[in-house]
């Protein structure tokens, strides 16, 4: 128990560790919200600075000294506000961020959860099946698809199988002909627009899994208890099973939490490539505008979402691992 | 789904498992449509028509699919006081609301729309604006002069409204005063008769709704009443689309159904549906557009790019030696090699600039003596003997500048606009022939734009400033009115922190004379002076990204008929979207959206007015 | 030992991360006789030999690759978007350029950040990782919270933070490179320090009086050198791939030849659209080539440094000699040496 109640005080340390640096980040980088507010003014000639400062003002950005800005933020954020965005005012942030939460989750965790799943079971079969020519081959194929770029390998996909073969559709969530709400039509559409995008993450990322879960599945595979099941006379799939991947899969449990925790901010690219709506977009747009409070809100969601993958899985590392319950 | 069905066709044909005819047979069974097979005939590639079909299929309500934003999702905010860019959607400003007369930058000159006729009195202090009569707000109400007004007064009250327009004309106009029921006047504090563009361009919005608005700021206008061609159909996160006016005041204008814009984050993605055709109307920067989008149907691809936007130049901070001798800044000049640039980095879509320093909108009043003064020649023996004499001597391979040192300096530019860093890198190249080190240096775009509001740079890349009058482009550059010091980052546009007192007294006085020709004799002046002083490089005349495809509609502008530049984001989209009319069926007597009016003309001030005391002269 | 493994970092791309240490270390705390010593056994791998070739390669294109390019890879030679030809075997880029020169040269400092990132990750990791290992307490305890906090803010929207606004190039690439991926190797260092803190080597040192920079550094580390430098490899995996993924983006300097900028310009010109394959696939090759060699080489580590993981092909043929019937085993051999029978 104290072990968990440990956990949680580091986190809570480092959850406010985070969030102080990500308010004072952008900050200290240089630049002036002020410029990027101007830059959309352009061409608009000679709007005077009483003008500029009271446009300034009404989008929030303030000029009060940084500690106070910091009591604020830390106040709005304890009561759920997360302010009104600046490129997209006047949204609130939390409606901002709500146009690509649903999607970046739907995406990430369904080519996680699929990797990681396809990944450790190749790699329980190839530790099993040892020697034989698909545990030769597999891992180096998947070690060498692994090492493309991901922005390389997944517009070369885009555009043979969406644009050249016409095969999937070449951008956005869901056929624009829909309207979102709960009907088959609607779930399907969603369905055949996330294949592409998932296909092309399962491909650099299975390799990471299966490496793993083959390693340290050897490893466990020696271990005597393995020999006195098998010697037992229990089936080979239950050994593999119920004895091997069992205990193999304690550490690529935290690996596999980790990668959860990292949804979030892993959609970047794919968002760009697929025309995928998403929080990965949201960020870098809030970083190229300047935009404080958006950037603050994704932020928080992300170190919230790893901190919360790593609480969960080391919880379920407790109930998982009784040699940790012990101490 | 239809779709599917069409690209399993597709599919078939192209695994060969299907003939032409067959597939010609299959569609017909689909119902696609006997326009579809006769263009499978003509083009002579059941692909790409196969393909264009499913597009064509999902575009079923008639709607032109078009685009102006990069944007992942949308939020619904169709505010047009805001300023523009990410958190208005773009059709609100001119599609859903008007203005009083649009300017048409290709022509040169002003299109009568809310207002019929405009002008100043003989001292120039008032300006008296004729309405338009039997216009509608889209819930049915009258447009009239209290709209006119209240949205002028409401953006004069509220400081954060950026308007589009009346911003800066309220720098001059004091008060706004409606006369009749369609006639307004406007008051000047301070004598400005080109403002008079920033009048007709401002937005009108109806005093019926925004009376009961609490703060106009953060309204985000969900359902806008507005009196264009256009109201709010569906809204989602990926695509918002616009339906057809059914009152709309141009009698039987739009002939188009509808508008459908779908959401494109980059330009990567949109380039992919230009090329399958998915697109009907957009301005977007293609790389070498014959091969990459013409070619796949030429037919009905096209593109119009006019050199009509603000010219591209090479700047050099006038307050930094050796930069401040003209001499040199013309010498740096004659070293470029501009034909290589336009080119290369530009695929050819634009020319050398002139020594006027003006985009091709003004090419009908350039005068010919300003615009070939010769320092945009590329012209390397010059540019050495220039430098020579003014005592930037050769050491090796580099020059000496005036500190001793060698002559390297930063070139600065935005590091994500390929166009952009490709031209500088020629730059760099030219300039090293004629011994000056430029060094490259990218920023991001908002580091890049402090570093030159600021006057923290020695060269840089960068726009020029344009607006319906030559006013603009000189004064941004050379006049003491936009001249902040070294450091003051308020130089939103005299970043190379110049100023002449002619020119000053030029602007002065051409802000007095009210008629076109009489302000063209004093811009003529101007264009003299740059050409003698040369504030900086122009490189070439922007060029106005436009593409069309005319599979499904045509009458947009393009070479053929250049009525108006293409682009999507200037207000003449209003006349470019009431012209527009479906592919293969021109309505009867179909002309350019035209509507009448006498323009400006000149208007003594109505005694019967309330008018304030006349202003005084110019501020001195 | 750790193995490293591939894993879907921050930016989705695959990056060599470490998982906790599975077992007892394996290092040659007394030398065999035969097929002897770490490096030995690593030159009998097969996956290792592949690795290295590969790795060996490209630093010799790195390095002496720009002198005989045939063209100035800066200069126009040639019409935009050649194919390939005799005069230019990978075809020309967008402005004329030569691809071949362009891949060549590019090489340079694609490599040469992930070798220089890697060291200073390396580097860092090794000082703050087995710091908090060695000495524990407060030491740890603030070490710990501060590779914590690291491993949680989210790298890729740092990385983008940071690279945006600082002056574009290589240096700064560098530093934010740096700055985001020293926390994964410092933790294992920190769990594997912690480990062979408890050894009866690191006792007798200290009861000899050793001081204790000397212990770590010349009792402790050595026996780690398998996980440093498969931390090492892992990091430039990283390093070359999120600097390309930097620069694609634009937020490199573009007028810099590397790797990621030549994907940048392919992208930008339109290479996908107008067909010009050969100036988007030499590039992006040629960094899964680099990093599929350094993966290679940290599969074969984690083989030598776990016999268990050796491939079957190896230790049947150790078993060949050897008397019995045993022909395939889970379980692993252990092979006695002719020396030891003797006593």
């Amino acid at each position: 128990m104290s072990y968990i109640f440990r956990r949680l005080f580091f986190y809570l340390i480092a959850a406010w560790a985070s969030i102080t640096f990500n308010f004072f980040l952008p900050r200290m980088m240089p630049g002036d919200p002020g410029v990027a507010l101007l830059a959309k003014l352009r061409g608009q000639g000679d709007v005077r600075p009483e003008a500029i400062q009271a446009m300034m003002k009404a989008y929030g950005v303030s000029d009060d000294p940084l500690i106070i800005q910091y009591v604020d933020y830390l106040k709005n954020m304890f009561r759920g506000e997360l302010g009104i965005s600046t490129s997209w005012f006047p949204a609130p942030v939390t409606q901002v961020i709500g146009t690509g939460f649903i999607w970046t989750v739907l995406l990430m965790s369904t080519a996680v959860i699929l990797s990681f799943g396809i990944g450790s079971l190749l790699g329980v079969i190839g530790a099993w099946k040892r020697g034989s020519w698909m545990d030769n081959v597999t891992p180096p194929v998947f070690v060498f698809l692994g090492s493309l770029p991901y922005f390389w390998i997944a517009p070369l996909l885009l555009f043979a199988f969406a644009f050249h073969y016409n095969w999937f559709p070449a951008r956005h969530a869901y056929n624009t002909d829909l309207s979102p709400g709960f009907y088959w039509d609607f779930f399907a559409s969603v369905a055949f627009h996330m294949v592409l995008p998932v296909i092309s993450l399962l491909i650099v990322s299975i390799g990471g899994w299966l490496l793993g879960m083959r390693n340290t599945m050897i490893t466990v595979l020696s271990e005597d208890y393995v020999t006195m099941a098998e010697a037992k006379g229990l089936g080979s799939r239950e050994v593999m099973f119920r004895y091997g991947a069992r205990n193999a899969m304690l550490p690529t449990l935290t690996s596999f939490g980790m990668s959860l925790g990292f949804l979030l901010s892993g959609s970047l690219f794919t968002e760009m490539i697929f025309a995928y709506p998403g929080m990965g977009y949201l960020l870098i747009n809030s970083v190229r505008n300047l935009d404080y409070p958006l950037m603050q809100g994704l932020f928080l969601m992300i170190t919230l979402a790893v901190l919360l993958a790593n609480l969960i899985v080391d919880l379920l590392y407790v109930r998982l691992d009784p040699r940790i319950r012990e101490g | 789904m239809k779709e599917s069905r069409i690209a399993s066709v597709v599919r078939d044909f192209e695994q060969g498992r299907l003939s032409r005819r067959d597939v010609f047979k299959r569609f017909a069974a689909l119902g696609a449509g006997a326009s579809v097979a006769s263009l499978a005939m003509t083009t002579g590639s059941a692909t790409l028509f196969a393909r264009n079909a499913v597009a064509r299929q999902a575009n079923e309500k008639g709607y032109l699919t078009c685009n102006n934003e990069q944007q992942a999702t949308y939020i619904q905010n169709f505010n047009p006081l805001g300023p523009a860019g990410g958190s208005v959607r773009w059709l609100s400003q001119f599609g859903i609301y008007e203005q009083l007369f649009v300017f048409n930058t290709l022509q040169n000159a002003p299109q009568p729309w809310l207002a019929t006729s405009w002008g100043f009195n003989d001292d120039n202090s008032v300006l008296t604006v004729k309405l338009r009569e039997g216009v509608k707000w889209n819930d049915g109400e009258d447009f009239n002069a209290d709209d006119v007004v209240f949205t002028w007064k409401l953006i004069q009250g509220n400081d954060s409204l950026a308007g589009n327009g009346a911003r800066t004309a309220l720098n001059y106009i004091g008060d706004i005063v409606k006369v009749d029921d369609y006639t307004v006047q406007f008051i000047y504090n301070e004598i400005n008769t080109i403002s008079v563009y920033e009048v007709g361009a401002q937005i009108i919005v109806a005093e019926h709704i925004w009376k009961d608005v609490e703060d106009p700021v953060t309204f985000a206008n969900e359902e806008p009443v507005g009196t264009g061609a256009w109201m709010l159909d569906r809204f989602e996160a990926q695509i918002y689309e616009l339906k057809a006016n059914p009152d709309y005041w141009q009698e039987g204008r739009p002939y188009v159904a509808g508008l459908r814009m779908p959401a494109f984050p980059s330009n990567d993605s949109i380039h992919l549906a230009w090329l399958n055709g998915e697109i009907d109307w957009g301005g977007n920067f293609i790389p070498d557009i014959e091969a990459t989008y013409v070619s796949k149907d030429p037919d009905h691809f096209g593109y119009f790019f006019p050199a009509v936007g603000a010219t591209v130049a090479l700047y050099m901070n006038t307050e930094i030696a050796p930069f401040d001798d003209p001499n040199v800044r013309k010498a740096i000049s004659m070293a470029i090699d501009r034909e290589q640039i336009c080119d290369i980095a530009m695929y050819g879509y634009t020319h050398p600039s002139d020594t006027t320093g003006l985009s091709d909108a003004f090419d009908s009043v350039k005068d010919e003596e300003a615009k070939s003064a010769g320092w945009t020649d590329f012209n390397l023996d010059e540019a050495n003997r220039l430098l020579d004499e003014a005592g930037l001597t050769r050491d090796g391979d580099w020059r000496v500048g005036p500190d001793g040192e060698k002559m390297s300096y930063e070139l600065n530019v935005v590091s994500g606009w390929s166009d952009w860093v490709q031209s500088c890198e020629l730059m760099a190249g030219h300039l090293k022939e004629v011994g000056i080190e430029a060094i490259l240096t990218p920023y991001d775009y908002t580091p890049w734009l402090e570093h030159l509001n600021e006057g923290n740079f020695t060269m840089t890349i960068g726009w020029g400033f344009q607006g319906p009058t030559q006013l603009n482009h000189f004064r941004a550059l050379m006049s003491s009115q936009t001249y902040y010091p070294i450091g003051d980052n308020r130089a939103g546009e005299n970043w190379i922190r110049f100023k002449d007192d002619s020119i000053d007294e030029l602007i002065d006085q051409v802000v007095a004379v009210p008629d076109a020709e009489g302000q063209n004799a004093l811009f003529v002046e101007m264009q003299k002076r740059f050409a003698e002083l040369a504030p900086c490089a122009p490189l070439f005349p922007g060029p106005m990204w436009g593409e069309y495809n005319t599979q499904r509609f045509e009458g947009l502008p393009s070479s053929d008929n250049p009525y108006s530049a293409l682009s999507p984001w200037l207000p003449e989209l209003a006349i470019m979207l009431t012209t527009v009319h479906p592919a293969g069926e021109q309505p009867e007597g179909w002309s350019v959206a035209a509507p009448e009016g006498e323009g400006n003309v000149p208007m003594p001030a109505d005694s019967a007015s309330p008018v304030a005391s006349p202003a005084a002269s110019p501020v001195s | 030992m750790g193995s490293a493994i591939q894993t879907i970092n921050a930016s989705g791309q695959t990056d060599l991360g470490q998982m906790q240490p599975t077992s007892e270390p394996d290092a040659p705390l007394r030398k065999a006789k035969r097929a002897s010593g770490f490096i030995g056994l690593l030159r009998q791998n097969r996956k290792a030999s592949v690795g290295a070739v590969i790795i060996v390669f490209f630093l010799i294109l790195a390095i002496f690759g720009p002198y005989i390019v045939p063209y100035d890879a800066t200069k126009i030679v040639g019409r935009r978007h050649e194919a390939p030809s005799m005069d230019h075997w990978f075809g020309t880029d967008g402005s004329g350029k030569d691809v071949f020169s362009q891949t060549v040269v590019g090489a340079r400092l694609s490599i040469a950040t992930g070798l220089i990132v890697g060291g200073i990750v390396t580097i860092v990791g090794i000082i703050i990782g087995m710091s908090a290992g060695y000495f524990r307490g407060k030491v740890d305890d603030i070490l710990s919270t501060l590779t914590n906090v690291m491993l949680i803010i989210p790298g890729l929207p740092l990385l983008i933070v940071l690279a945006a606004f600082l002056p574009a190039g290589f240096w700064s690439i560098v530093f934010v490179l740096s700055v985001t991926g020293w926390a994964y190797g410092a933790r294992v260092l920190r769990s594997q320090t912690m480990a062979l803190r408890e050894k009866d080597f690191v006792a007798s040192a200290v009861v000899a009086g050793e001081s204790k920079p000397r212990i770590i550094l010349r009792e402790v580390l050595p026996n780690m050198m398998s996980i440093v430098v498969a931390g090492l490899f892992g990091a430039v995996n990283y390093a070359i791939g999120a600097q390309a993924g930097l620069e694609f983006l634009g937020l490199g300097n573009p007028s810099n030849i590397s790797w990621g900028t030549n994907l940048y310009w392919a992208q930008n010109n339109g290479a996908l659209l107008l067909g010009a394959w050969w100036t988007l696939i030499p590039s992006g090759l040629c960094i899964a080539l680099v990093a599929f060699g350094f993966s290679m080489i940290n599969y074969a580590i984690d083989e030598v440094t776990n016999p268990r993981l050796r491939s079957q092909r190896q230790t049947a043929s150790i078993l060949k000699g050897q008397p019995g019937r045993i022909r395939s085993s889970r379980a692993t051999p252990v092979i006695r040496d002719e020396s030891e029978k003797r006593g």
